[in-house]
């Protein structure tokens, strides 16, 4: 049976376009090319709920989705701008419609809101490139989104916000020493989102074009010495990508098989679409 | 009184002789300057099993100590040479004394081997540099040994062999990727031995120097493509050791405060004298 998914775009159009001329396609489309190679039946729609006036789905339209992916994004909570309000709105429609929804970094900062956290600037500090030594809470080593992962791993991951306080129904699924909410479940007017903080959805090649593009962020974090250190680590991230057995780069990086294999990287959103999307399909009878 | 410390260096004379050469001390002595760091008032004698003819305590000796520490070893058990029978057999009198024992990579192969377990070159292959990804196993999340330690942390390690049978009377408490035990509880014959495979008491002086001497094994098993870079992986260490505020090398290399900072490092060391050395000796005190 086909799964017919409503990818939500996070970033504005020129935040789009960035992404569109550094990788060739946006978030959204990034997005639906792996849900479809995680599964060859879902059809995707994309909407872009950041732009004035564009088409988003409402009632009916919405219930007729059996899943929902919202997408990273560039834009700041806190700023609350009318792109924010309308992601926010659509992401309450999901939650009443019963879709179930999932969301990486951005995403999992939008549901949060809907559902009465807080998103601020993470006091911890940023993390750029791998969210290290993510480790399953009690709750979540025995959660359907984390099936597969070990009791400790990394993640891509590029974010300065966070769920800082999160929502009152939520489940925080896994930590580290930066985040308490890394992945969560949030139960919230009837609908089930999954999200991470990460990003199981950036190989990378894609992780190593966003920090170039960060590369002044990253200096001033302190993180490299200079802009030329980023262009080496970035430059590294791509040759593994294209020689995943380059043994002395991961080593070097201090990664594993969780962050280089593309099956096990992706884990979360393959989860999502297998326990979650699948089964509240089948329980609504529309198989 | 301060405590009494015996400290078992695990290695033959040349092996101890050639790290005291590349880092100034042998690793017993290294290992009691790291002992009387944190315990000032600590005497330190030391042990060399390895060395035919060494002069050892008997039974007597061994329980007018309030503890036993054994070193790593660039010996392989399995060898079985007499410098290793020697080591055995002294572990087996030091479970019989019942002197609290900690042992940090060799030290915890022979505190299985003695206890009855077996060990033998680590098919999941080497761990040079740091044991990433390790975590604590349910018993281990309440385990005093590992108090203070976060549900995932990185710690210095190198090692070719691992303990791949436990002994009887073993509770694992931490693992990671690269070896099911990478922190152990031992019981035998009414002794209680504590024990890791990686190496809490290496600051990254130490094992940048160790690094530096292994660039053979690095290259050949593909961890670095030259000894140029093992020398600047190294030096990374080193530079981190000497000013622990570079937060890009930090960041290069994935590495957070239980690595950086010496007081988190040594957790098990310190966890052992407070919760194992210390509550022994007031109790012995008291018989």
């Amino acid at each position: 049976m086909p799964l017919r998914i409503l990818v939500i775009d996070g970033n504005p159009r020129e935040g789009r376009e960035q992404h569109r001329q550094a990788y060739g396609r946006d978030s959204s489309e990034g997005y639906a090319l792996l849900l479809r190679q995680l599964d060859p039946t879902v059809d995707c729609t994309i909407v872009t709920p950041a732009d004035e006036g564009s088409s988003l789905p409402q009632g009916d339209d919405l219930s007729g989705y059996d899943g929902a992916v919202l997408t990273g994004s560039q834009l700041h909570m806190e700023e609350m701008s009318p792109p924010i309000i309308r992601q926010l709105d659509l992401m309450r429609a999901v939650f009443k419609a019963g879709v179930p929804a999932f969301g990486s970094c951005w995403g999992v900062q939008v549901a949060g809101t809907v559902a009465g956290g807080e998103v601020k600037r993470n006091p911890n500090g940023p993390e750029y490139g791998f969210a290290r030594r993510l480790s399953p809470t009690a709750e979540g080593s025995g959660h359907p989104l984390l099936e597969g992962r070990p009791g400790a791993y990394d993640a891509p991951a590029i974010h300065l916000d966070a769920v800082v306080t999160p929502p009152p129904d939520a489940r925080i699924l896994a930590s580290n020493g930066v985040l308490a909410l890394q992945a969560t479940e949030i139960r919230h007017e009837g609908g089930v989102f999954w999200g991470v903080q990460y990003h199981p959805e950036h190989n990378l090649h894609e992780l190593a074009v966003m920090l170039e593009s960060f590369a002044h962020e990253l200096v001033e974090e302190k993180l490299v010495a200079n802009e030329d250190a980023v262009k080496t680590y970035a430059a590294d991230l791509k040759a593994l990508h294209a020689a995943p057995d380059r043994t002395d780069l991961a080593w070097r990086f201090g990664i594993d098989a969780e962050v280089i294999d593309p099956a096990r990287r992706t884990r979360e959103v393959r989860n999502f679409l297998t326990h979650l999307v699948r089964p509240t399909k089948s329980a609504r009878g529309r198989t | 009184m301060g405590l009494r410390f015996l400290v078992v260096e695990g290695n033959t004379r040349t092996a101890r002789e050639r790290h005291a050469a590349d880092h100034g001390l042998t690793p017993s002595g290294s290992y009691a300057a790291v002992l009387q760091a944190i315990e000032p008032a600590a005497v330190c004698d030391l042990a060399f099993p390895a060395d035919e003819g060494a002069n050892l305590p008997d039974p007597a000796g061994l329980e007018g100590y309030d503890a036993v520490v054994l070193t790593g070893s660039a010996l392989n058990l399995y060898e079985a040479t007499p410098p290793i029978l020697r080591q055995i057999e002294l572990m087996r009198a030091v479970y019989a004394s019942r002197t609290p024992a900690f042992g940090s990579c060799w030290g915890v192969q022979v505190g299985a081997a003695a206890a009855g377990g077996d060990v033998r070159r680590n098919p999941a292959g080497l761990e040079v540099g740091f044991a990433r990804g390790i975590a604590p196993t349910d018993e281990g999340l309440g385990h005093p040994m590992l108090a203070g330690r976060p549900r995932a942390f990185t710690a210095p390690a190198v090692h070719l062999d691992a303990v791949t049978t436990p002994p009887p009377d073993c509770t694992v408490l931490a693992q990671n990727a690269l070896a099911p035990i990478q922190a152990a509880e031992i019981r035998h014959a009414g002794g209680v031995f504590w024990g890791v495979q990686y190496h809490p008491e290496f600051d990254l002086l130490e094992l940048g120097a160790i690094l530096d001497r292994y660039d053979g094994p690095l290259v050949e098993a593909g961890l670095c493509r030259d000894a140029g870079e093992v020398r600047a992986y190294a030096a990374d260490l080193k530079a981190l050791h000497r000013d622990p505020s570079r937060t890009d090398l930090a960041w290069r290399h994935g590495l957070d405060a239980e690595v950086t900072d010496p007081e988190r490092r040594t957790r098990e060391i310190r966890n052992f004298i407070e919760h194992r050395v210390k509550p022994e000796k007031s109790l012995r005190g008291r018989a």
